[in-house]
């Protein structure tokens, strides 16, 4: 039941969370910062560029 | 979300690239304030799916790990058989870059005409202090563009520059701001410049947008106050009946919820001083705003 509460109370928060955002990014996915770069990567792989503005300071 | 380890099946179908503005206006703000200008974003966050050959936006991937991963997997890329476009965009950087550093009237000017959004966007940006007027003879064209922040700098412009020439491409963002991301904004932003640049056929296209029921949205507010410079700039009693019609027809109705009524309530005296503006009259505003006082207040203006 408690895991079951705290799936529930994630999945609300997953739907509501907004990343506070800073200058570095969140830990995780392989990010670069400089457009000419993620175009020149993309590009090579032929997959799309996922841009993530995140909340601003 | 980004920490989830659910994401990590789309971690090698997209490029990921992270924006973050400070404001500080240092290089490096200055690059990731290149790449929202690019893609016309004026709020955040925004998570957007793009194509690396033509730069434009091919998706959104929203905010949950499902849509976030369908979204990944449903983005196709194609390459042409020839592209410039990585050459394209580094001579574009190194364009706009240019024009940051070192800004001149004649360069702006001519970053007017680029094929590239962001150094057009310099342009637009050093023009708008320096010299509006040469933003405003392109106006039309301008806001033709579908990128936001383009088009916001062109209505700036024009609130303080502008003439009745910018009329009808302002009346049609008013009426549709096709390809924003920030509608309601840019419908603002265009509903603004009207003030200086709007005739008697704008008055109409603004009419729809006296909405009491949308109390809760800034841009009523700033409709009424181009309504009211209209009605004194244009100077006809046919205008002047017709924005007394309009704002009269528009106070809201009374709200249950004490919140809402609070800015219901407020809309109302926006409306009522802008009719006294209007009609040069005197009403009193009614201590508590119930259906009986805003139907008095609709018909106290005749």
């Amino acid at each position: 039941m408690r895991t079951r509460l705290f799936a529930a109370a994630a999945a609300v928060a997953l739907a509501g969370v907004s990343f506070a955002g800073s200058e570095t990014p969140p830990e995780g996915p392989p990010w670069v910062r400089s457009i000419v770069e993620a175009q020149k990567a993309a590009l090579e792989r032929e997959v799309p560029i996922f841009v993530y503005l995140t909340k601003t300071h | 979300m980004f920490p989830l380890a659910d994401l990590e099946p789309a971690y090698d179908k997209a490029v990921w690239l992270y924006v973050y503005r400070d404001f500080s206006e240092d290089d490096r703000d200055r690059a990731d304030e290149r790449i929202a200008l690019r893609f016309g974003f004026s709020s955040y966050p925004q998570h957007k799916l793009v194509d690396p050959h033509t730069l434009e936006i091919i998706g959104d991937t929203g905010r949950s790990v499902d849509r976030f991963l369908a979204a990944v997997n449903a983005a196709t890329v194609k390459a042409p058989r020839t592209s410039d476009a990585h050459s394209s965009l580094v001579d574009a950087e190194e364009r706009a870059i240019a024009l940051e550093k070192k800004p001149t009237v004649r360069k702006a000017e001519a970053a007017l005409g680029d094929t590239d959004i962001v150094v057009r966007l310099r342009g637009i940006s050093f023009l708008a202090k320096e010299q509006p007027e040469s933003i405003v003879e392109r106006a039309e064209d301008l806001l033709a563009v579908p990128n936001d922040n383009l088009r916001y700098a062109v209505c700036e412009a024009l609130a303080t520059a502008g003439d009745e020439s910018a009329a009808r491409a302002l009346d049609a963002i008013v009426e549709d701001p096709a390809g924003s991301l920030n509608p309601n904004v840019l419908r603002g932003r265009a509903v603004g410049a009207l003030a200086r640049c709007g005739d008697a056929k704008s008055i109409e296209v603004l009419a729809p947008h006296v909405d009491g029921s949308q109390f809760r949205n800034s841009t009523t507010r700033t409709v009424i106050a181009t309504l009211v410079t209209l009605a004194e700039r244009l100077d006809s009693k046919r205008v002047t009946k017709q924005v007394r019609d309009i704002l009269a027809a528009g106070f809201p109705d009374p709200q249950e919820d004490e919140r809402e009524q609070r800015m219901a309530v407020a809309l109302a005296k926006t409306l009522h001083k802008a009719l006294e503006d209007v009609t040069g009259r005197n009403v009193k505003f009614p201590s508590d705003y119930d259906a009986k006082a805003r139907k008095k207040l609709v018909g106290a203006w005749d």
